[in-house]
């Protein structure tokens, strides 16, 4: 704090010499070295709110997560707020109230304008919420095939913070909700620039892909070896797959605008699996009694010799 | 409506090590159902070409495999179809990784002939939802302005060349990669046209999303791994060698009996040319004694040093025993001694004439026995 004081009566100082000498603009001083002169983007930034044509990404995102959350999914999610330092973390959400608008009011006071909550449902189901909060939509996704950054087999690292390059498979422009989906993405994972806890280099790339109607993530460290040319990548993590489910009007609400046509929900599949099981001795019963009522319709004829040594 | 439906696995089994859950199953409806549906005309028809079952098998759930790491159970489910799926793409790979039997194949095979869940799976695609004009104005609604600068989004699309498949670990991670790759290519042209720095300087430290003390761990592993497959290569090299070591030693003994034959050969050879030459008769016993004595002179010539000459074996025999009787002597002159004058042993010393142990024995039994 003290030095951002200090800094700034400086800057003050130095303004007011300015005025007195009328000096051309010295370049401001910075960690790395001298800062480009560049006061069109600056005035650009300054200027953001009055000007309304300068964009400036300010997207937050709440990341939170249900209560009886798995251990591994709960890793998945720090992983996520590792990646995203544009993000606030939250505590754990008691899972009825995700219904209610707990969590919109949530978003609301930490000042965020996504949300990313982490379902968790009998221990094993994972869901993710991914929702624009005032009022945009929110999407549902099933989560699968959950690898964490932990798992020792992925070995890249890469810098806490540095803006990742997101990439897109062309799919994602087939369809009106997938292109939705991809716009969300771009504005809950993709750092703002200039954000203050990122830094200023390139050194990770998202890969978002839709294989089989499921949105595949994937987390690459780009390894420098001289150039470009050269660049390899390795794998960071996590690593999961999302199934999108439904997509909502409101943010965790509202009407449907799209419903997967696919989708089974898990319980419906492993009571399905029940069944399955639970039928193999039905089937066995049933098997027995049709043999018997076989047996009935169709008696054996008596044999003509069956008497003959017993004279 | 209730035509021939088909069951898509979404099947990962993760080739770099990792072991993938099956991330959902897929029960589909038909395309011409689906068309009838509420989706009718709608793009989403088009990735309906991957691969399926054939249309004879009979629709069965799945289990999604919502825990992750069972893909032994998975396996075990969708063993018929998976196998399918590898003969259609005849990849080795993948069959190679496939470690687990699919011994429960047959009795899942005849387990699927049940049918209770035809009513479950038609209910999805007719329910289906899919406002097009809410999710474009959605989309009109959230999206960020027309004019941002691709700075801000760092977005790039991938336009990858065919449909992949998603039941094939290597194909599929391999399109992840390539997408990865292209897309970084590109951003770093992007970035470079606006002059900014992409790859962080060698001395820029700064937090990473690993810690060290993880890094450390992956490192240690990663080692830990390699050493595996050096001591299991070491071994291979090892058996082998054992293996060339026993042919090398049946072609030395092989040599060697032949060696033997061939002097052998050689000694009957000399035999008989000097039978031919004549020396013949009365004279035949003295040429072979001569030829005797002559052949132990050499050998007497090569006897070895310290065989002493009384030795009748020539030093093979009783080289043993001499040394056993050497060492037995030793032992004993250590214990007994030997040489010098053994008077001055036998002489009493101070502590000896104190020494009455030796002493007085039968008086005490003596007197013992006085008493009593």
């Amino acid at each position: 704090m003290g030095k951002k004081r200090k800094l700034e009566q400086a800057d003050a100082g130095e303004a007011a010499r300015q005025d007195d000498a009328a000096a051309p603009q010295r370049p401001k001083r910075t960690l790395l070295g001298w800062k480009e002169g560049d006061p069109n983007a600056a005035e650009e930034k300054r200027g953001g709110g009055g000007g309304g044509s300068v964009f400036r990404n300010k997207e937050k995102v709440l990341v939170t997560c249900s209560r009886r959350i798995n251990s591994r999914y709960r890793h998945l999610m720090l992983n996520v707020v590792s990646l995203l330092p544009h993000c606030k973390k939250d505590n754990k959400v008691e899972s009825k109230e995700s219904k209610g608008a707990t969590l919109n009011e949530l978003v609301e006071l930490r000042n965020c304008s996504y949300c990313l909550f982490f379902e968790c449902r009998k221990q094993k189901d994972l869901y993710l919420w991914m929702a624009r909060c005032p009022n945009g939509p929110s999407v549902k996704f099933l989560v699968n095939a959950v690898h964490t950054m932990e798992e020792l087999k992925l070995t890249g690292n890469h810098l806490k913070g540095s803006r990742p390059i997101l990439t897109f498979s062309m799919n994602f422009n087939k369809d009106p909700h997938w292109m939705l989906l991809k716009e969300m993405i771009t504005q809950i994972f993709g750092t703002p620039k200039d954000h203050r806890k990122s830094k200023p280099f390139y050194d990770h790339v998202f890969a978002f892909s839709i294989i089989d109607d499921h949105i595949w993530f994937r987390n690459y460290q780009v390894v420098n070896q001289g150039g470009i040319e050269e660049t390899t990548l390795v794998e960071v993590g996590p690593r999961f797959c999302l199934n999108p489910i439904k997509i909502f009007g409101g943010s965790f609400g509202g009407p449907t605008l799209y419903e997967n046509p696919f989708y089974i929900s898990p319980n419906q599949i492993r009571a399905l699996e029940k069944k399955k099981k639970a039928g193999k001795f039905a089937k066995k019963v049933k098997a027995k009694t049709r043999r018997k009522m076989h047996e009935l319709e169709n008696p054996l004829e008596p044999d003509e010799f069956a008497d003959l040594w017993k004279e | 409506m209730g035509g021939g439906r088909k069951v898509i696995l979404l099947g990962i089994q993760w080739t770099g090590g990792l072991k993938t859950t099956r991330p959902n199953l897929r029960l589909k409806p038909s395309i011409p159902n689906f068309v009838s549906g509420a989706l009718a005309g709608s793009p989403l028809l088009a990735p309906l070409d991957r691969p399926s079952i054939p249309p004879t098998a009979p629709a069965s759930p799945r289990p999604a495999g919502a825990s992750r790491c069972r893909p032994g159970l998975w396996r075990q489910m969708g063993g018929m179809q998976r196998k399918d799926f590898l003969l259609a793409k005849e990849n080795p790979l993948e069959e190679a990784d496939d470690d687990i039997p699919d011994e429960n194949d047959s009795e899942f095979e005849s387990d699927a002939d049940s049918e209770p869940e035809e009513v479950l799976l038609d209910e999805p695609s007719k329910k289906a939802i899919y406002n097009r004009e809410g999710i474009i104005e959605k989309l009109e609604d959230i999206c960020w302005p027309d004019n941002v600068q691709w700075v801000h989004k760092l977005t790039i699309d991938h336009n990858e060349e065919q449909e992949v498949d998603v039941n094939d670990d290597i194909v599929r991670e391999l399109a992840f990669y390539t997408q990865a790759l292209e897309g970084t290519r590109q951003a770093f042209a992007k970035i470079q046209s606006l002059g900014v720095p992409f790859f962080r300087p060698p001395d820029y430290y700064a937090e990473m999303v690993k810690t060290d003390g993880h890094m450390l761990k992956v490192k240690g592993r990663l080692l830990e791994e390699k050493k595996k497959i050096e001591e299991a290569e070491e071994r291979k090299k090892a058996r082998e060698a054992k293996k060339i070591a026993k042919e090398v030693q049946a072609r030395k003994l092989k040599e060697r009996s032949k060696q033997k034959k061939e002097e052998i050969e050689s000694v009957k050879k000399w035999r008989k040319q000097r039978q031919q030459n004549g020396f013949r008769g009365g004279k035949d016993e003295d040429m072979d004694f001569d030829f005797d004595g002559e052949k132990a002179f050499e050998k007497s010539k090569k006897r070895k040093q310290g065989v002493p000459l009384g030795d009748r074996s020539g030093g093979k025999h009783g080289f043993r025993g001499q040394e056993k009787g050497k060492m037995k002597r030793e032992r004993r002159n250590s214990k007994f001694g030997y040489g010098g004058r053994k008077g001055l042993k036998k002489q009493n010393t101070s502590e000896t004439t104190d020494d009455f142990r030796g002493f007085n024995k039968g008086d005490l039994f003596r007197n013992k026995r006085r008493k009593g």
